[in-house]
């Protein structure tokens, strides 16, 4: 600390108002200790500022007891000049209380109409956020049925193709399995169907013809392996003109050996029955 | 050399020699520091007469201290003894302000009076006539203004030159006269009448 710094920054009169920082405090103070020129002008000012207080005290003091004793003399001798004086300096102390309160009121009221507009601001910001977001989170919405839509489609497109890419490519001399149901007819009973499948065939071809009156309006046949794994099921088949049922199946389905297929009556309530089960073989 | 390594010497010399056992660098410590510590003490305890006592406490602490060679680092001399300064002025705030907790509850062995003896009070009379006839001497009732709300009021300067309408070098020039006119008259009334 310099004396540059000390007349710039009021470094004295601060200190002896104690508004330095402590970390001001101890470098003015490690730098005053031997400072002669500084510790005068401190003491100076000490003596001076010290002097001063006492003349604004000495003063005050004195101008209560000329209001002390105005206000005794107005009592015994009634002066009107001194309660018109006292009057006004009391009117004028009124006056500028009413103003100060009145330009205090004005500001609080400008502070707020501020913190209003400012909090409405922020209100509308917030909307205008909101706003933006629910637009966003709808386009986001909307998207993703789109989305879902094409992925149906697609779907859609896909099977239909898969199963159209077989019928495109005609096939010859595909395998006929036919089977006679007769009701009552189980797996034990009956003889062997067999079924020759040529690995070359991609499907073959099923075909239960219904012996007796009709006396279900839909079927559902379900097909097992030897070893109860269920290989195919399908449902609501209605017989023919014919009375059968058939159905196209894949051959990459059944691998060589034994089968064993269900067949099933819907009745209109929903109860199912078996009219027969049919074993076959197939041999490749 | 610079002043400050000149300085640096001049305390290291007088440390050694106090360690040494010479009286004559203590005196010149005591010289040194005897206005700066008082300055210090006085800021916080605001009495001359403590002031003085503790001027003396200080001293004693200072110079024991040195004699035992206790200062590692001798360039540090001045913040040895500001610390030491400070120490002794807040511990007795501290012993104060406990003698005054006690006596408020009847149980105090000794009370100190902080008030001014008669010294102080004649004192402080001598410096407001002195600060009466320097304001009695300014030209404008501005000047007068300027020195009572920075100095009694402790209004902050640029709000007192935005009031008033003044540039800061015109405040400092009115404080500054009033400090320098202050000096002159206090230095022939008080410190040196004889003189008058």
């Amino acid at each position: 600390m310099d004396h540059k710094y000390i007349d710039e920054f009021d470094i004295v009169e601060r200190y002896l108002a104690r508004r330095l920082a402590e970390g001001e405090t101890t470098e003015f103070e490690e730098h005053f200790v031997d400072c002669l020129e500084c510790v005068g002008r401190l003491e100076t000012t000490r003596a001076f500022v010290d002097g001063l207080r006492r003349v604004a005290s000495d003063r005050a003091a004195a101008a209560l007891d000329r209001s002390s004793a105005t206000l005794g003399n107005a009592r015994s001798t009634i002066s009107r000049k001194a309660f018109a004086v006292a009057a006004g300096v009391l009117s004028v102390i009124i006056v500028a209380a009413a103003v100060l309160t009145f330009a205090q009121v004005r500001r609080y009221r400008a502070e707020a109409d501020q913190s209003r507009s400012a909090s409405t601001e922020w209100e509308r910001r917030y909307e205008e956020e909101r706003q933006v977001s629910a637009a966003a989170e709808k386009k986001r919405q909307e998207s993703e049925s789109e989305l879902t839509e094409q992925i149906a489609q697609l779907r859609t497109e896909l099977e239909r193709k898969t199963e159209e890419e077989p019928a495109k490519m005609a096939e010859v001399n595909v395998p006929i399995l036919a089977l006679i149901s007769t009701r009552g007819t189980d797996a034990s009973s009956g003889t062997l169907n067999e079924v020759f499948l040529p690995r070359s065939s991609r499907s073959f071809f099923l075909s239960v013809q219904l012996e007796g009156a009709r006396e279900f309006k839909t079927y559902r046949m379900t097909i097992e392996s030897s070893q109860r794994q269920p290989i195919w099921k399908r449902g609501g088949f209605s017989p023919n003109a014919y009375n059968s049922l058939s159905a196209s199946l894949s051959s990459t389905l059944f691998r060589p050996g034994r089968y064993l297929l269900t067949l099933d009556g819907i009745a209109p309530d929903g109860s199912i029955s078996i009219v027969s089960q049919i074993p076959f073989h197939v041999r490749k | 050399m610079s002043v400050v390594s000149t300085a640096n010497e001049e305390l290291v010399d007088i440390v050694r020699r106090i360690t040494a056992g010479d009286s004559t660098a203590e005196d010149e410590v005591i010289r040194r520091y005897e206005h700066g510590i008082a300055a210090i003490i006085d800021n916080v305890v605001r009495n001359q007469s403590i002031t003085e006592d503790l001027c003396q406490e200080t001293f004693r602490i200072v110079i024991e201290k040195l004699r035992r060679g206790d200062l590692r680092q001798p360039e540090s001399l001045s913040g040895f003894v500001c610390g030491v300064a400070r120490q002794a002025a807040i511990d007795y705030i501290r012993r104060a302000r406990r003698s005054k907790l006690r006596e408020e509850i009847g149980n105090a062995d000794h009370i100190s009076d902080p008030a001014p003896n008669q010294l102080d009070e004649l004192l402080a009379r001598e410096r407001a006539e002195i600060v009466r006839q320097v304001i009695s001497e300014l030209k404008g009732g501005r000047d007068r203004e300027v020195l009572f709300r920075y100095y009694v009021s402790e209004e902050d300067k640029n709000e007192i030159c935005s009031d008033l309408g003044i540039t800061r070098n015109h405040f400092n020039n009115i404080t500054y006269r009033a400090l320098a006119r202050f000096k002159e008259l206090y230095v022939r009334k008080v410190v040196d009448p004889e003189r008058q």
